[in-house]
């Protein structure tokens, strides 16, 4: 029979908590099972049996704190409980907490497993995250113990110094704890590819850019006009977008840094003007893009328009149809917005942000008195790293001046 | 009083080896030996340490398959039972040797010697006179260090005697003894730190092929502090040690263990009064000062092993003796060369090198050529499953002659040999590629790749990897 003892905790420690009982009286122990799990105040351990055989006997309960060194269990044969609880020492030992009766003296098992035991094998398994990196990353007891019981992954956490401590680990498990318990609090609602996809983008393009706002408002009773003349005459539907885009063409031969992008050493001017136009979906917004707007009318500009946004809303599309733009329109009329920002599609500077049309009261001076207008905003976001103010509000005023005399695009 | 033609002092590799070569000349020789026959390699150092070396072998190729799961059970292993073994060879072989001197006539003394002039020894009470003096009292590990005052680390000596695993060892020093115990003891199940105060390990080696080898045994679990300062050592509880170390950033760390092992260096065993007493010339570490043919400052006493200096090994040590002893007795004169000396170390996986490294080659303005070739490549090393390591050839670019290699991985230690051959013989790339027909399969197949490889020969390389 071997009789184990509190194994010591560390430095300065004294006594350690017994935090559970992993085997119970009775079940067969083998050589480096987990007897049971002890604490101190800073870190938690397990302690292994160093013998085989059948646990006979527990002396303290969970949540019991006892002096290193004490005997805490007996692991051996069951035939030698029954010869030791003959002599009737057996429920006095358990009363005094120290079995006073003459076991032997714990002899080590002569053999050890040659597989590494489970608490090894953790720890060694941790090792052999061999971070594909030649940097090796040194991981402390405590910490592989809480990475271990919480089923962390030790990828996930990150190192101070090239160590990942304790304070490291409980740290990303505070982080990543989300606050209210309780399920029925709230909903999960995992993420999809595309929506990550969109967080990233977004967040870069807000990180990576120092942008400013402008906006224009719009008297839109020509375009208003030119789209009923456009549908009188062709039959087809021209939308706002399409001759927002038309105009486009026209103001960025007169202000071309606006449809450009940056690279690291220099700014590139396209030639082309190829326009995104934003089109919500149910989960997701895409931007397919109608590339060399410069060459087209607006009918052709409407007819490659609506076939994108078919294109897209049939779910299926080849990628391509997004990429390539040199500048984007994002139109939220049809949802009543008055007037918005937009964030930059990077790599593009520009971004368009069009709002509802509207009737407002306008000073005329003619009458001298307020008649109605229907008016339009144009919220314009430029990358203020190649757009400036003042280019970007001229740029604006030009458009301005195109849609309220659509005729001017002709010039 | 007796008169001996030689009279050794030391029965370790260089005292029994010089004795046994000064027998083949028909001279009477006796020798003196204070302990046992045999020296540090046969009783406590390079025989013990592959005994149990062997035995960790074994146990990570147990686990390999179990994992594999060709065996089902890796079943238990009694370290008590390989010390056991352990001490039966270094039993076979101690009285191996001791038989061989017999058998060679010489006289056999268990006393300690003490030199009283160059021509008489003196043990116990007795005084010997000899022609020639052979000292060969070898070397000690170093202890009583400052950071150490309690005396609470273990020697290698001490380490191989202890009856059961550690769970915890740290080891100060990564040379070769250091290495060679934390991968013996990883495979037992010890968790092992090697706290090293230079910031890489094995310097005489070229540092990709070190980093090779280390990132190896971190791997394993072995884990290293380098450019690390060992302040103190301390108990803490009966059996525990703390020691504590600033890191290579600065840090004090502590870390506490059941074992700290010290293998940061041996001293010489030399009686400093008597040598200044006998004139005799020694090093300010109190090495004896000896010529390139063994000899000291004093005409018939020569000197030969670890008490000579670097490097302290066993094969430089008998090579050495065999030298002193043919100055004295033959006409023709010996040089000892040091060059050519093989360095191994008996991890898992191994390491050797001979000859010139990269890095020497460098410091002598040699321009060279180097050939690659990993075990992976190599049908025998699949075959045994041991597929970690490569094989490193420096060659000189001006006559393509093989000068130095380097070998990481099994059988490293014996394959290194063959390039002792080669380079002693100052073969070409092109004479090796004539005459050599290398047995497949075998691991020497690695070599020979790796030195066509240096002249873009290689035909088991990728032409696309070759520049
Ligand atoms: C753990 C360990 C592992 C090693 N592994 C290897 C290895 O794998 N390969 C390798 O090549 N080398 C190895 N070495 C080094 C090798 O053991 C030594 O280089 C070798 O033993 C040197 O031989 P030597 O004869 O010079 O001295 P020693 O072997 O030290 O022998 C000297 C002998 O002289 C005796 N002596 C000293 N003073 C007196 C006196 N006044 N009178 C009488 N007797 C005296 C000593 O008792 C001793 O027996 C290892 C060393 C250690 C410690």
């Amino acid at each position: 029979m071997k009789k184990i003892k509190m194994p010591p905790g560390g430095q300065n420690v004294d006594e350690l908590m017994i935090t559970t009982w992993e085997k119970s009286v009775g079940d067969q122990v083998k050589r480096g099972d987990i007897l049971l799990t002890v604490e101190t105040d800073k870190a938690a351990m397990d302690v292994e049996s160093f013998a085989s055989g059948t646990l006979l006997k527990i002396f303290y309960e969970e949540g019991e704190v006892v002096k290193i060194g004490d005997v805490i269990a007996l692991v051996g044969n069951p035939d030698e409980i029954a010869e030791i609880k003959k002599s009737a020492e057996y429920e006095k030992s358990i009363d005094i907490q120290s079995p006073t009766v003459e076991v032997s003296e714990a002899i080590e098992d002569e053999y050890q497993p040659i597989m590494p035991t489970e608490t090894d094998k953790a720890e060694k398994d941790l090792k052999y995250e061999d971070k594909s990196s030649d940097e090796f990353i040194r991981v402390s007891p405590a910490a592989k113990k809480l990475i271990r019981d919480n089923k962390l992954n030790i990828e996930d956490i990150e190192p101070t110094k090239g160590k990942i401590s304790q304070k490291d680990v409980e740290e990303y498990i505070k982080k990543n704890q989300t606050t209210p318990k309780e399920e029925s609090d709230f909903k999960r609602i995992p993420l999809t590819n595309a929506r990550k996809t969109i967080s990233k983008r977004l967040t870069k393009s807000v990180q990576e850019r120092p942008t400013f706002h402008a906006e224009v408002e719009i008297d839109c009773t020509e375009i208003i006009k030119l789209r009923k003349d456009l549908f009188e005459k062709y039959q087809e539907k021209v939308s706002y977008n399409d001759i927002i885009a038309k105009a486009l063409v026209n103001c960025i031969k007169e202000y071309p840094l606006i449809n450009a992008k940056m690279t690291e050493q220099d700014i590139i001017v396209f030639n082309s003007v190829n326009v995104g136009i934003a089109v919500a979906l149910e989960e997701n917004l895409i931007v397919p893009v109608v590339k060399n707007v410069e060459k087209l009318t607006i009918l052709e500009i409407a007819k490659n328009n609506s076939e994108n946004i078919n294109t897209v809303r049939s779910g299926k599309f080849n990628p391509e149809i997004t990429q390539n733009g040199t500048i984007t329109i994002s139109n939220m009329g049809m949802f009543n917005i008055s007037r918005f920002t937009a964030i930059l599609n990077p790599p593009e500077v520009t971004i368009l942000a069009i709002g509802r049309i509207n009737k407002e009261p306008i000073w005329n001076e003619e009458q001298e008195k307020f008649v109605a207008k229907p008016l339009m905003t144009i919220t314009g976001t430029f990358d203020h790293r190649v757009v400036d103010g003042a280019y970007g509000a001229k740029f604006l005023n030009m458009l301005r001046e195109l849609l309220e005399n659509p005729l001017l695009m002709l010039a | 009083m007796k008169k001996y033609d030689l009279i050794v002092i030391g029965g370790g590799p260089a005292g029994y080896a010089g004795a046994l070569k000064a027998a083949q000349y028909g001279k009477k020789i006796a020798l003196f030996e204070k302990e046992k026959i045999g020296g540090v390699c046969l009783n406590v150092g390079c025989i013990p340490t592959k005994a149990l070396s062997s035995k960790a072998g074994l146990l990570e190729n147990i686990r390999t398959q179990t994992q594999k799961e060709v065996l089902r059970d890796a079943g238990l292993f009694s370290y008590k039972k390989i010390q056991k073994q352990k001490n039966e060879v270094v039993n076979r072989l101690t009285r191996g040797v001791d038989s061989l001197l017999k058998a060679a006539g010489v006289d056999v003394f268990l006393k300690e010697a003490e030199i009283i002039s160059p021509n008489e020894i003196k043990a116990g009470s007795e005084v010997y006179s000899t022609e020639y003096i052979l000292i060969a009292t070898g070397s000690s590990n170093l202890l009583n260090l400052s950071f150490d005052n309690k005396n609470l680390s273990y020697d290698s000596t001490g380490l191989l005697n202890i009856d059961r695993v550690p769970s915890r060892m740290v080891i100060i020093g990564a040379g070769v003894i250091g290495l060679e115990m934390a991968s013996i003891f990883n495979s037992f199940g010890t968790k092992i730190t090697i706290v090293e105060l230079l910031p890489e390990i094995l310097p005489d080696f070229d540092s990709d092929v070190t980093k090779a080898y280390q990132r190896q045994l971190e791997k394993r679990g072995i884990e290293f502090q380098l450019g690390s300062l060992v302040k103190s050592i301390d108990s803490i509880q009966e059996n525990k040690k703390r020691i504590i170390f600033t890191d290579k950033d600065g840090q004090e760390q502590n870390i506490i263990t059941d074992i700290v092992l010290c293998s940061i260096g041996r001293k010489p065993n030399v009686d400093k009064a008597n040598a200044e007493k006998l004139n005799l010339k020694i090093d300010e570490k109190g090495f004896i000062v000896v010529n390139n043919m063994m000899q000291t400052n004093l005409p018939n006493i020569f000197a030969a092993g670890d008490i000579t200096g670097a490097p302290l090994l066993a094969h430089v040590a008998i090579k050495e003796a065999e030298v002193a002893v043919k100055n004295m007795f033959s006409d023709k004169k010996n040089h000892r060369s040091t060059n050519l000396v093989p360095s191994c170390i008996y991890s898992y996986p191994a390491l050797a090198k001979i000859g010139l490294t990269a890095k020497q080659a460098k410091e002598k303005n040699l321009e060279i050529l180097e050939g690659v070739y990993n075990y992976i490549g190599n049908g025998m090393a699949l075959a045994l499953e041991e597929t970690t390591g490569f094989a490193k050839i420096i060659v000189s670019k001006k006559d393509k002659k093989i000068v130095g290699g380097q070998i990481l991985g099994e059988q490293s230690v014996e394959l290194i040999m063959q390039l002792a051959v080669v380079i002693a013989n100052e073969m070409t790339v092109d004479q090796w590629d004539e005459k050599i027909m290398v047995a497949h399969p075998t691991l020497s197949e690695i070599l020979h790749e790796a030195i066509m490889d240096s002249d873009n020969k290689s035909i088991h390389t990728p032409l696309s990897k070759k520049s």
